[in-house]
């Protein structure tokens, strides 16, 4: 008990002095109009001590996942202006990163952040979904409904992931709100609001659900889509960090692969190995041997996979790509 | 020469003419418009409008008359919207239709939208239910509508114009010439009509709201020419344009729209029909071209596509013997279309078919056996049977019987739209069984018909494992099954003739396979079909005079947006009078639709007009030589 309350606040103590680091997506040097939406392939975006995944459809032109943008369009409604915060710019900033978290979307925390707490950050409506729930369009309604009395709410709701587990609480937000009694206190956010994660505790990685009170057969009406900025981490101290080992370590060809990946394993002793989608969820566990390990690729969809190795001394990330075969 | 002179005048001319019940046959082989071994298959329900029966709904559209009088369930998205039929509990793309026995669905959408269609433009129409895939291929799985047109059936000529004015800004004017002499005959029809559409709906709090942005206009021409250069063989030659321009209204959960679509078609056709005293001949080609531009500048949005085809069949028809026939056909199509959604590629279908049916006549017994197997490019569908047969039991009651497998090829969408078309899809294809029995005494008759359907590999766009957007694929499995009722009567009280009928069908069309996404359980009734449909006619003429009303009655629905939509009853009067003077007739009518003034909703979020009128004139004139 004692013990237990010692490295409680040993915990708390390190946690206040720890120093942080926030995103910004000032980093990409955007300039106001401008947005990334990860047609150069490139697979996601790092800031700060985030990664931020982004899954790009060449054949038509979409993303899922993440996008970085300077867009100002605050009128436009519909999809074609899917990169727009409904404040027309960041949080006291230019950039800022937009996600269409559809059915979710997920932020690895890398670096010094990795494995630490997150301390919250700054969120807000895109234009799209905005003038999607005040004005209603042809697939999705105006919040309020016909009478302007529905109940309805647009919810984010975030959970994290620690050691390959999702965790049960979460952080609620939300992005609109009409369930008050008197419909003058309805609202639907339009300024960068701030979100607090302390509660979380330590995390690999942030998850990003949504969901509304417009719903159908083919899922939530109301756009998946939201606006962050200035997402603030914890530096890990090194003592407590866990160590990363030498890239050089693991090697893995071809990649992109279309049936099997073929894992080089550069040290002498094995290791546990996960493979997990890009949400994190783990899809494999295995025992990496030292020398060449095959990986099967075939069965899984085409995208972005997450290979995790773990020795006594430390971890290793590596990204794997997956195309068709 | 004189053709010539008669053909100018016919399409310059605004002053023509509207059907009038076609008399004295002249020549059998103009209104056989298939061979009907194809058109009547032996155990199924058929009904027929003529061209009296279809002049009687004057001014309306093909939806009016199938929801009116075959009892068939319309998904109407709001006056001049989008309508599709569902015919048995199938889906829009489960009913054929066919105009001079060429099909008219969209290749790449596999349905047809039924609000482009004026009954002005057609003679004749017939509604086949149930099965008829091994004569009429993809997509006649609920039922099968087929348009007729037809010349003149006597030498002469008919002129009329018909104006009709009414609610909400409703115009609607026609005219039609007809013309028919010993080797020629023309048919000349034109309409335009436009509506405002700003009707006052009310909502569930009793608000009244009036509705936007639903206004439309659509014109069009038909041009037939018919040459019979002896008593036994005819060319037809048929040129179809139509334009529709309508504005999108905003769903009641929308402030605004400003959403437009314009549909534009040219259908064409030639039509060579031959009869012997072995039988008939029919070759067909046809080449139609259609467009859709939608914009919706609000959301900077603008699709348009587009499609042509090409269709050719012969078929032909042989009597063996009295009670032995034979019928033999290829068909041939070839379709191409360009849409924003197939990334510059221009996807194309080739598709031919073989098809023959075979009737034998007992005494009491008649069998019709049909088969037809279809390629689509390099892709054979299963070869699909039709077993049908019908005989009498006693002088008053009879009974029919049909077997069938169906089949509905994937659309040019289904297969090549990116995202989520799938290259790989398979034909939906399923078997049906239907059983009847028909009484008929004096002036009465009744019929009712029992059907099970079950299609497998029904396609539908939803969500897979490891992938983020929508793509089609061969999800479930529907069983559609149900109960359809008629009961009609006529009698003459004095100088009053009464003519009166009732319809109830009870219909379960149920998903099979439980699905995640879209959310749909097993056994759960499909969305937009209504378990219950009933109607009631009467309709009472005394001299010059005719009275109609008729109600109908749609149960509850279950939408896509977790919602259900309660049913509804409507009402349609319409009180008509006629005029004869020497070679002119005046028809003078007034309507109301929705009598009682229902609140109701077809499709969730879109309001439909509450009570309308309509006032209408018809002004023709006939000579016959």
């Amino acid at each position: 008990m004692k013990q237990t309350f010692t490295i409680l606040l040993l915990s708390i103590i390190s946690v206040l002095s720890y120093a942080q680091t926030t995103a910004d997506f000032e980093n990409f040097d955007l300039e106001p109009g401008e947005g990334l939406n990860g047609s150069d392939g490139s697979g996601g975006f790092s800031s700060g001590n985030l990664f931020l995944p982004n899954s790009y459809n060449p054949d038509f032109n979409s993303w899922s996942g993440w996008a970085i943008s300077a867009t100002t369009d605050v009128t436009t409604p519909g999809f074609m202006n899917d990169l727009s915060a409904i404040t027309g710019g960041g949080y006291n900033s230019t950039a800022y990163a937009v996600s269409f978290a559809s059915p979710q979307s997920v932020i690895v925390l890398q670096g010094a952040a990795a494995g630490g707490a997150v301390e919250g950050f700054y969120v807000t409506n895109g234009t799209y979904p905005y003038l999607s729930m005040l004005e209603g369009d042809g697939f999705a309604k105006k919040f309020g409904g016909e009478s302007g009395d529905d109940p309805d709410f647009f919810l984010l709701t975030i959970k994290k992931y620690l050691g390959g587990e999702l965790s049960t609480d979460s952080v609620n937000f939300y992005l609109a709100d009409y369930r008050f009694e008197d419909n003058s206190q309805d609202y639907i956010v339009e300024e960068w609001t701030y979100v607090d994660l302390s509660t979380l505790g330590n995390a690999d990685s942030l998850q990003f659900t949504m969901s509304s009170t417009d719903n159908g057969m083919f899922g939530m009406n109301t756009p998946a889509y939201f606006c962050m900025d200035d997402l603030t981490t914890t530096d890990m101290p090194v003592s407590t960090r866990r160590v990363q080992l030498p890239a050089a370590y693991l090697n893995v060809f071809p990649n992109p692969a279309g049936a099997t990946w073929y894992a080089n394993w550069a040290t002498d002793h094995e290791a546990e190995a996960r493979l997990m989608n890009i949400s994190g969820q783990v899809l494999q566990t295995f025992r990496l041997m030292p020398g060449t390990n095959a990986i099967e690729a075939l069965t899984l969809p085409k995208g972005i996979y997450v290979l995790q190795v773990r020795t006594a001394d430390g971890f290793l990330t590596k990204k794997l790509f997956k195309t068709n075969f | 020469m004189r053709q010539l002179l008669i053909l100018f005048l016919s399409i310059s001319c605004t002053v023509s003419l509207l059907a009038q019940p076609d008399t004295a046959v002249l020549l059998p082989a103009a209104e056989i418009t298939t061979s009907p071994l194809r058109a009547n298959f032996t155990g199924s329900q058929e009904q027929r409008w003529d061209s009296t029966d279809v002049n009687r709904y004057a001014g309306y559209y093909l939806t009016d008359l199938l929801e009116r009088e075959g009892g068939i369930f319309i998904k109407n998205y709001g006056g001049g919207s989008i309508a599709t039929t569902s015919i048995r509990g199938g889906s829009a793309g489960h009913t054929a239709v066919t105009w001079n026995g060429l099909p008219l669905q969209s290749p790449m959408l596999g349905q047809l939208d039924f609000s482009l269609l004026p009954l002005a433009f057609v003679d004749g129409v017939n509604l086949q239910r149930g099965g008829g895939s091994a004569a009429w291929g993809s997509g006649a799985i609920g039922g099968t509508v087929g348009l007729r047109n037809t010349p003149l059936s006597y030498r002469g000529m008919e002129a009329g114009a018909q104006t009709m004015l009414g609610s909400f800004g409703f115009q609607d004017h026609q005219a039609r010439a007809r013309y028919r002499g010993e080797q020629w005959a023309f048919n000349t029809r034109l309409f335009r009509r436009s509506a405002d559409n700003d009707f006052s709906y009310r909502l569930d709090s009793g608000e009244e709201r009036q509705q936007t942005h639903a206004d439309f206009r659509q014109q069009g021409i038909m041009q037939e020419v018919y040459w019979q250069p002896r008593p036994d063989r005819q060319l037809a030659a048929f040129a179809w344009w139509q334009t529709s321009d309508r504005n999108i209204p905003p769903l009641t959960t929308q402030t605004r729209s400003q959403a437009l679509q314009l549909d534009t078609f040219l259908r064409t056709a030639l039509h060579y029909q031959q009869l012997s005293k072995h039988g008939v001949f029919n070759a067909r080609l046809g080449w139609f071209r259609e467009a859709i531009d939608y914009r919706d500048d609000a959301i900077l949005l603008r699709a348009l596509s587009h499609f042509h085809t090409l269709m050719a069949e012969v078929e032909q028809q042989w009597a063996l013997s009295a009670d032995l026939e034979l019928q033999a056909g290829l068909f041939y199509n070839r379709a191409t279309a360009t849409a924003d959604g197939y990334r510059g590629e221009q996807p194309e279908q080739q598709r031919a078919a073989a098809f023959a049916s075979l009737r034998k006549e007992w005494d009491a017994l008649r069998v019709q056996l049909s088969l037809r197997q279809e390629r689509v490019d390099e892709n054979w569908v299963p070869i699909v049977p039709a077993l049908g047969a019908n005989g009498p039991i006693t002088s008053n009651l009879s009974w029919q019987a049909k077997i069938s497998r169906n089949y509905r090829i994937p659309t040019l969408n289904d297969l090549y739209w990116l995202p989520g078309g799938n290259p790989d899809l398979l034909p939906e294809i399923g078997w049906s069984a239907e059983g009847g029995l028909n009484w008929q005494k004096g002036a009465w008759s009744y019929t009712v018909t029992g059907f099970h359907r079950r299609i497998d590999d029904w396609i539908m766009w939803g969500l897979t494992e490891g992938q983020n957007f929508w793509s089609a694929n061969n999800l479930t499995e529907v069983w559609s099954r149900g109960l359809e009722q008629r009961l009609s009567c006529r009698f003459t009280t004095g100088e009053w003739q009464w003519e009166g009928q009732v319809g109830y069908d009870y219909i379960r069309s149920t998903n099979e396979i439980a699905i995640q996404q879209p959310r749909i359980a097993e056994g759960e009734q499909l969305a937009y079909t209504p378990e219950h449909l009933g109607f009631a006619r009467i309709s009472v003429s005394k001299d010059a005079l005719q009275f109609t009303y008729q109600h109908r009655l749609t149960s509850a629905v279950q939408t896509l947006n977790d919602t259900e939509l309660p049913g509804y009853h409507l009402g349609f009067a319409q009180l008509q009078y006629q005029l004869n003077w020497q070679k002119f007739t005046l028809q003078a009518f007034g309507r109301a639709d929705n009598l009682w003034d229902a609140s109701y909703r077809i499709v969730d979020r879109r309001p439909m007009p509450g009570r309308s009128f309509q006032l209408g004139i018809n002004l023709f004139f006939k000579h016959k030589h």
